[in-house]
């Protein structure tokens, strides 16, 4: 019984072998080239960056005014930041005369009484819109953004950045300037303000 | 000895000190990077679906921080001129920002750390039509007492919904039209002038016409406008592109379109209509508007125009595309159109002399104010099946500019741009031994 077992085991062996011979025993077949198709959508990327290769310029998010010594004293302060995209964009500022948050102000006792210096805004950037990725001088006139102008009209049309094809990033540099009302001279004191600066989409069909 | 010691200690101190402030300017530095800028959402009413917006704190240098960011949902609202304004102030009667939750609204990313944020839009059960939020990611933290000013930077995505109810047809008509008729105090264009100057001082010396649409339904209206001249036999004579800002028109939104044509009129009474045309239905709505030209003006109009705004002219870049791809590849190109002439234009796209149907143009008709650029995506697919060789197309754009009829023809110029796609022998051969 077991050779009989034995011998049909052989049998069914040579069959397999003997009906493909070149899968079981063939040669090696050597390396072989392999494709594979590989494919990605970019999608639409805006990225802020605080970073910046140049030392002497003060990186985001703090621009430190010098002190106000005099009734005519106007510090001025600049900081610069890259705006990585791939798309063109607005940038928008916080001009809210609500919050008043981008102005100046100096809070004295728990906040019933405050002062403020006038803050004027400008920003720039190194694009042209043309041949890198920036501010056509159409788009920079017709939001102001190289005149100084008070926070509550900073920016009320955005400045248009136009994306130009292969290049990706565009510093954008945002100057502030505080000077005391006219006439007047501000208590001393320490003065703050945030201004929100504000990427968004300009095509959105 | 004592005095040594506090000498030391002053020493250390402002060692210590110098450290302290070096660190504090090394960790300024950070960002984060959001995508995508937009997404349109379709949901059923009473249903949810899921969304994703994608953030990363890339590894640009050595100094990059561990970065704080947090996510809002916004209202926003569009202006008539198409300026974005954000805040809760902003809330309208077709804001999704209370369907819409986020399964993470204040992260912390590690240098080189990226994250998907899942959101969820739930419709409800009456809703019908478009409806619209932003998603807002502020960038770190601003701190009490931090003298100066801070820098607040945050990115804004749009979230564009439609509730799938039933088919909703456009409905929009135009509400007002205006007419500037030029006016020549600043004399003749000079060369001297800067490029800013230029083009103010041209928008002056022009014919501008404006139109403004109001979407009284409950679907967005993509916009195009157009506006014709007829003089007093009813004859058309001029051809006006109108362009807008942003040209996608919400619910309840209106948008000014606006044209400029500098080729003088004639002395003479006219009618000017305006049309607006849906860039998805087609659809069309005019309105007309009476205007005259007189003798004196149509004087000075003619003697101030310059041969040099007389030219409308389009730049492409690249001027050609070509690209070499393996078969089964999907790939984008992008081709940049600037418009470096003093009059609105008008373009239609399309694909010529392609015996495949490997390119599409994602966008196919568009206008361009004056010294404006736009950028017009296409993308190529190449099946997984395709023989080696090369490949070639021709991207076609016609472009209409503002201007006086020519006789029988319309002012339209035709730009190509060659599409060569290099499908190469040794992926051709790779894939057939595959």
């Amino acid at each position: 019984m077991k050779t009989m077992r034995m011998l049909l085991m052989m049998a069914v062996f040579v069959l397999v072998i003997s009906y493909c011979p070149k899968s079981i025993m063939g040669a090696d077949p050597g390396s072989d080239d392999a494709t594979c198709a590989i494919s990605v959508t970019v999608s639409t990327i805006i990225e802020w960056d605080g970073g910046h290769d140049d030392p002497a310029k003060e990186p985001m998010p703090n621009i430190v005014l010098a002190n106000i010594t005099e009734q005519a004293s106007a510090p001025e302060g600049t900081s610069t930041l890259t705006l990585f995209t791939n798309c063109t964009v607005d940038i928008g500022a916080d001009d809210s005369e609500v919050t008043k948050a981008a102005q100046l102000t100096h809070q004295r006792g728990g906040g019933a009484q405050e002062d403020f210096l006038i803050t004027e805004y400008q920003i720039a950037d190194n694009g042209d819109s043309t041949t890198t990725t920036g501010a056509s001088d159409t788009a920079i006139d017709n939001s102001d953004a190289d005149i100084w102008t008070t926070y509550d009209l900073f920016l009320d049309i955005p400045l248009r950045i136009t994306h130009v094809n292969t290049d990706g990033a565009v510093d954008i540099t945002l100057s502030v300037r505080a000077t005391n009302t006219t006439d007047n001279v501000e208590d001393s004191g320490l003065y703050q303000a945030t201004q929100t600066l504000t990427a968004a989409w300009v095509e959105d069909n | 000895m004592e005095r040594k010691a506090q000498v030391r200690n002053k020493w250390s101190n402002a060692v210590l000190t110098a450290l302290f402030v070096f660190i504090l300017q090394e960790t300024l530095f950070a960002g984060i990077a959001v995508s995508p800028i937009t997404q349109q959402i379709e949901v059923k009413p009473g249903k949810k679906v899921n969304f994703t917006i994608y953030v990363a704190n890339n590894q640009r240098n050595q100094k990059t921080i561990p970065m704080p960011a947090r996510i809002d949902i916004l209202d926003f609202k569009v202006s008539d001129r198409g300026v974005l304004y954000f805040g809760s102030e902003y809330k309208h009667s077709r804001s999704a920002a209370d369907w819409i939750t986020l399964d993470a609204n204040q992260i912390t990313l590690k240098p080189g750390e990226s994250r998907e944020i899942k959101g969820t839009v739930t419709a409800p059960s009456d809703a019908d039509g478009d409806y619209w939020a932003s998603a807002m990611v502020y960038i770190g933290k601003t701190k009490e007492n931090t003298p100066g000013v801070q820098i607040q930077m945050r990115t804004a995505t749009g979230l564009f919904i439609h509730v799938v109810r039933r088919p909703n047809s456009e409905r929009g008509i135009i509400t007002d039209v205006n007419i500037t008729i030029p006016s020549f105090e600043a004399g003749p264009l000079k060369k001297d002038l800067s490029e800013t100057d230029l083009y103010r001082i041209n928008e002056k010396q022009s014919l501008k016409i404006e139109a403004k649409i109001k979407n009284e339904g409950l679907i967005a209206i993509p916009a195009t406008g157009k506006a014709f001249i007829y003089n007093d036999k009813m004859k058309r004579i001029a051809t006006i592109p109108l362009y807008a800002s942003r040209n996608n028109v919400l619910p309840g939104d209106s948008r000014w379109f606006t044209g400029l044509m500098s080729q003088p009129l004639p002395a003479g009474d006219y009618k000017l209509r305006t049309f607006l045309t849906s860039e998805k239905t087609k659809r069309q709505i005019t309105k007309d508007f009476d205007f005259s030209i007189t003798e004196d003006l149509s004087n000075v109009w003619a003697k101030n125009l310059s041969t040099s705004n007389n030219i409308t002219k389009l730049t492409l870049d690249p001027e050609e595309i070509n690209l070499k791809l393996n078969p089964g590849r999907f790939t984008s190109a992008n081709l940049q159109v600037t418009n470096q002439g003093f009059d609105t234009i008008a373009a239609k796209c399309r694909i010529e002399k392609s015996q495949q149907n490997w390119i599409e143009l994602k966008k196919e008709d568009f206008t361009l104010a004056p010294n404006s650029s736009t950028s017009m995506p296409c993308t190529v697919k190449v099946p997984a099946d395709a023989k080696a060789g090369v490949y070639s197309g021709t991207i076609v754009i016609e472009m209409e500019q503002s201007g006086l009829e020519n006789g029988n023809k319309n002012n339209a110029i035709q730009y190509s741009v060659p599409v060569s796609i290099t499908i190469d022998e040794n992926a051709k051969m790779a894939s057939k031994e595959e």
